[in-house]
């Protein structure tokens, strides 16, 4: 059998914009509610299925501070919070936006000058907690199958 | 689990539980072995991966955007240095 609690591969993604270290840095934390897909990937998205929208993503910018979004209906849902804050080269914070039970996992964005432009890279991690949690409910219902049941019935009843 | 068992338990007649069970398979969710003449189905090892390849394509969409307001700011950041330029030039 295959060691669950083994490192599971972290996402890595890149990219490059044209500007300068700390301008890329706040415009990803203070500015993420200005970039950040909210139509399709937030909670309100997730869970309410249109009756509620989401507006904005607020972004505390200090070690401890959280990252929420604010709904239609004046209701906040927080995503994670800020765990290590080094503007302007790096932020790692913890990640879940959405109201599953699913544990959090983390995030870290390295900021690089590259002449006039930055280069960032993200990192999402820490899938462990998610495997464990998976493995656990498995031994815990009958190897798992419950839960793909639920999806066959689902599946079925479209 | 066996088809036959699976179906047991659903509401769902034989033939559709197979159909289903070739989708999730499809998926990576589950996994197919054969014993004899029966298949037998298993909940595929590392359910993480279908997540991944999510998360993977979610943070693409999301960095996609974050580059495209930063094109925006660098473009705005041009014009009010034209502006300032333009005004000094004008004294």
């Amino acid at each position: 059998m295959k060691d669950r609690t083994a490192a599971i591969e972290a996402v890595v993604k890149k990219t490059r914009v044209s500007l300068g270290l700390e301008e890329a840095f706040q415009l990803f934390t203070r500015g993420m509610g200005q970039w950040w897909p909210l139509e399709t990937h937030s909670i309100a998205a997730d869970s309410h299925h249109g009756r509620v929208t989401a507006e904005d993503l607020v972004f505390e910018e200090r070690e401890g501070g959280r990252i929420y979004e604010t709904m239609s209906d004046g209701s906040e849902g927080t995503w994670g919070s800020i765990l290590v804050w080094e503007p302007p080269s790096r932020v790692v914070f913890s990640w879940k936006p959405n109201l599953s039970d699913g544990p959090h996992t983390e995030v870290e964005v390295r900021f690089r000058p590259a002449g006039d432009a930055t280069e960032v890279e993200l990192e999402h991690r820490g899938w462990e907690a998610f495997g464990e949690d998976a493995s656990a409910r498995r031994e815990g219902y009958d190897s798992g199958w419950p839960g793909v049941l639920e999806m066959f019935e689902t599946a079925a009843s479209l | 689990m066996a088809v036959g068992d699976l179906a047991a338990r659903v509401p769902v007649s034989r033939p559709a539980v197979s159909q289903h069970l070739k989708v999730l398979k499809g998926a990576g969710l589950v996994e197919e072995a054969r014993e004899g003449t029966r298949r037998v189905y298993s909940v595929t090892p590392d359910g993480t991966q279908p997540l991944r390849d999510y998360l993977d394509q979610m943070w693409s969409a999301a960095l996609d955007r974050y580059a495209g307001a930063a094109d925006e700011l660098t473009k705005q950041n041009e014009k009010s240095r034209d502006r300032r330029k333009n005004r000094t030039e004008a004294r």
